[in-house]
């Protein structure tokens, strides 16, 4: 006997399940019929290549008709004899998403905050800054090697020798590299900009109001309804751009030896990910790798979640 | 409760429903039959007449288009109702474009490689041996194998020395080119400066050794701080092309070293020392510049000499003009100097349509017969002929529009050619990674700090950039 209940079917067994599908799917046939667009994309486009490349993990494959089962033998590689590497790439990324992200969420909110001001011709200060954006990546990466050409003659070392600097080496040296990608980095600021912007529109201007009524200054006004109020896009933000981070790959446009960059500086994991499976033809190796990746990022992304208590939801 | 159960259940049949579509997707495309299949080579009126498509898989170069739709038009001549069509196979890496096309059983009939690429075709076993057709062709002309240039024909081989895989159209060699208008005033001007070190003034010839290179360096060096065109403004005169495999294994076998014996990597030799010196002594001199510093410009005349490959002479003779000309790559440690060596060409897909599978073949056959090498030329293939009887470039229509060059530089001491070997003792698909590593290695002995001549200093020793080297080699062939 199946007894009905508001939450669905109790008492077990798989017609209790196939009665169950049945009846939620007579209720929301049209819903899903609506989402189907969606869920077949991810299905095709993400769910199959996830399993696929976990799969490849336990293989030896090359691409083409090698083709073995190997165990867990890319792990082992992984953490073996590749570690110094796969502890060298992870160290890079890491770094580069600590310094990177809050550098970039602040940039872009105070960027957003400024065209965000009543002045006249603001909207073409907008545009402006959210150019780059539109810019392919492999287009702006090939950008940013002429400007932060390391000869004498590059862009930005001709402007500094102007001012008695020495030419630096950008990315085309160690110690100075990695600060040259964040930097580079940077030049999508407008994109995070955007984003606050729709955040700071939708902050009701009578709060506003009310604190210039009761005295508040422009930093108080600032720090205690703006902040404040702005937290979901701030989270939002922030774990996008973990995400991000930890996929970072625009180095192989413009670094040196394969995107590795000189003495492995600018060598991320997406771009190991990436010579693995291309350079190395070691598909089964980059599948575990990406694997790893994928792993490290949920328990970030996991993490941001799980101490998220300071954004405002508009429950408090 | 129930709704997570359910939504669990369907996760999980969803994965293993994946993974088992994954698994099944997994089985070969094709059957490779080995050199064990029957052939005919000796066509009859009826198999002239026969109506066809061949499909020949390209890079995306047009070039290549260009070549395959001109030799297509003579074959058209023998084969009338033979269609040849193109396919390019256009994407980052070619070998992995091939792969996919394989995975997708979306293949051509007739696949471009270049000796580089062929290690990883002839390993998965695309290629079809084509053994049995020699042997067949040999039957009816003793001397067929001999009509074709020894060292080209070879590194169609597998491992250069076994059964043949893949047919080379032509051949190609690293040599230098030059920029004479700087070349010329540079050694009037050094001259003019040291009567008592006066060079010759036809020191650049084919055969022109190391030493005379520096030498040509050091008289440029001077002439162009002369110009006010110093290291400083990043004016370099050499594109050296140091990490690219083929200038870098001549650069290493010219001077003895070794790279590995078949069991380990041997890198820590005198000839690699010797080798890394060499380069070092170009940056430290400003005659090459370093990793952080730019190349010296050759494409847009800024530079006087570049190494890279003979096939590219179109190409810098419409860059560089009247000034433009060619000499051999400079001879390094007397005989034991070697030129870096490469042959583009064609094999034929092992999964091919047995019906089809002796057209293809007297499509190849076609391609370097003599008519077959006369349309490429015609096309604007300008590299040496993979027939001996081909070679004269002032005969053959390779060496057309080009007979005021220096054309000997491509086929002088042919005996030089060299096609490095040493991944030949590692699976095929590390050769890749390999090779990579070696020019990773190249890249880290060039890397130095500062842009003026006399600040330079390099940032790692020979020693440790030959460890580190040694040391990524054993951790890519270990697994």
């Amino acid at each position: 006997m199946h007894k009905k209940t508001d939450k669905g079917v109790s008492g077990g067994g798989k017609d209790a399940v196939v009665t169950f599908l049945k009846r939620e799917w007579r209720m929301s046939w049209a819903g899903w019929m609506f989402i189907s667009p969606l869920v077949i994309g991810i299905a095709i486009f993400t769910a199959y290549p996830m399993v696929q490349s976990l799969i490849y993990s336990f293989y030896n494959y090359d691409g083409g008709r090698l083709f073995e089962f190997n165990g867990i033998a890319n792990f082992r590689y992984m953490f073996g004899l590749d570690f110094e590497e796969v502890a060298k790439v992870f160290g890079n990324t890491f770094l580069y998403g600590i310094i990177s992200v809050p550098l970039n969420l602040c940039l872009s909110y105070l960027l957003a905050v400024l065209v965000n001001q009543k002045i006249h011709g603001v909207k073409a200060f907008r545009m402006f800054y959210y150019l780059p954006v539109v810019i392919p990546g492999v287009v702006s990466g090939v950008i940013w090697s002429q400007i932060m050409d390391p000869s004498s003659q590059g862009v930005l070392n001709l402007f500094l020798g102007r001012f008695g600097i020495p030419p630096s080496g950008f990315f085309a040296t160690a110690s100075t590299a990695l600060a040259s990608a964040i930097v580079m980095n940077l030049w999508g600021l407008g994109g995070g900009m955007v984003l606050w912007l729709a955040a700071l529109k939708n902050i009701p201007a009578g709060l506003y109001e009310a604190a210039r009524i009761d005295g508040a200054g422009v930093f108080r006004r600032f720090f205690f309804i703006t902040v404040p109020l702005s937290t979901p896009m701030i989270f939002y933000n922030l774990v996008t751009g973990i995400i991000g981070a930890m996929q970072t790959n625009h180095t192989m446009v413009f670094a040196s030896d394969g995107g590795r960059g000189p003495k492995d500086s600018l060598y991320f994991i997406a771009v190991k990910i990436y010579n693995e499976a291309f350079i190395a033809k070691d598909f089964g190796y980059a599948s575990a790798l990406a694997w790893v990746l994928f792993l490290v990022i949920a328990v970030l992304t996991a993490i941001t979640f799980m101490t998220n208590k300071w954004v405002y939801t508009g429950d408090d | 409760m129930k709704k997570t159960l359910v939504a669990i259940l369907l996760a999980l049949t969803t994965f293993v429903s994946a993974f088992s579509v994954v698994g099944c997707s997994r089985k070969d495309s094709f059957d490779n039959p080995g050199d064990d299949y029957e052939v005919n080579v000796d066509m009859t009126d009826e198999d002239y007449q026969q109506t066809a498509t061949l499909t020949v898989g390209v890079t995306a170069d047009p070039y290549e288009t260009e070549l395959i739709n001109a030799v297509a038009e003579g074959f058209k001549l023998l084969f009338p109702n033979v269609t040849i069509e193109t396919v390019r196979i256009s994407g980052t890496d070619y070998v992995s474009e091939v792969d996919k096309r394989v995975n997708a059983k979306n293949v051509p009939d007739i696949i471009y490689t270049s000796e580089s690429e062929s290690f990883s075709f002839i390993s998965s076993e695309y290629f079809l041996n084509l053994a049995p057709y020699i042997n067949a062709e040999t039957k009816n002309n003793a001397d067929y194998e001999k009509q074709f240039v020894a060292e080209a024909w070879k590194m169609g081989q597998e491992n250069y020395d076994g059964d043949q895989y893949f047919i080379p159209r032509s051949s190609d060699r690293i040599v230098t080119h030059l920029n004479t208008k700087y070349t010329d005033a540079a050694i009037e001007y050094w001259n003019e400066q040291h009567p008592d070190e006066a060079l010759p003034t036809d020191i650049i010839k084919n055969g022109w050794t190391w030493d005379d290179f520096m030498d040509v360096c050091a008289a440029l060096r001077e002439y162009f701080d002369s110009q006010g065109w110093t290291v400083s403004k990043g004016r370099y005169l050499v594109d050296h092309t140091f990490t690219w495999a083929p200038v870098m294994f001549s650069l290493f076998k010219s001077n003895n070293a070794s790279i590995s014996d078949g069991t380990s990597f041997t890198l820590d030799n005198e000839g690699t020392v010797k080798t890394a010196e060499m380069i070092r002594e170009m940056i430290e001199k400003g005659y090459i510049g370093h990793t952080a510093t730019g190349g010296a410009n050759y494409e847009n005349g800024n530079g006087a000499m570049l190494f890279h490959s003979s096939s590219a002479i179109a190409k810098y003779k419409g860059y560089i003009g009247d000034d433009y000309d060619i000499v051999t790559f400079p001879v390094i440690n007397g005989d034991s100097g070697v030129f870096g060596f490469g042959v583009p060409g064609y094999g034929i897909f092992a999964g091919i349509d047995e019906a089809k599978r002796d057209l293809a073949w007297q499509f190849l056959n076609y391609i370097i017969s003599y008519e077959g090498q006369e349309y490429l030329a015609m096309a604007g293939m300008k590299t040496p002929s993979v027939r001996e009887d081909l070679q004269d470039y002032n005969t053959a229509s390779w060496g057309e529009g080009y007979r005021d060059l220096n054309l000997e530089a491509t086929v002088w001491e042919p005996e030089r050619n060299y096609g490095e070997t040493f991944f030949l003792n590692y699976p095929a698909s590390k050769k890749q990674i390999l090779v990579s590593t070696m020019s990773s290695f190249v890249n880290e002995i060039m890397t130095y700090t500062g842009t003026e001549v006399g600040t330079l200093k390099a940032e790692y020793t020979i020693e440790s950039c030959i460890e580190e080297c040694v040391k990524n080699l054993n951790k890519y062939i270990s697994k």
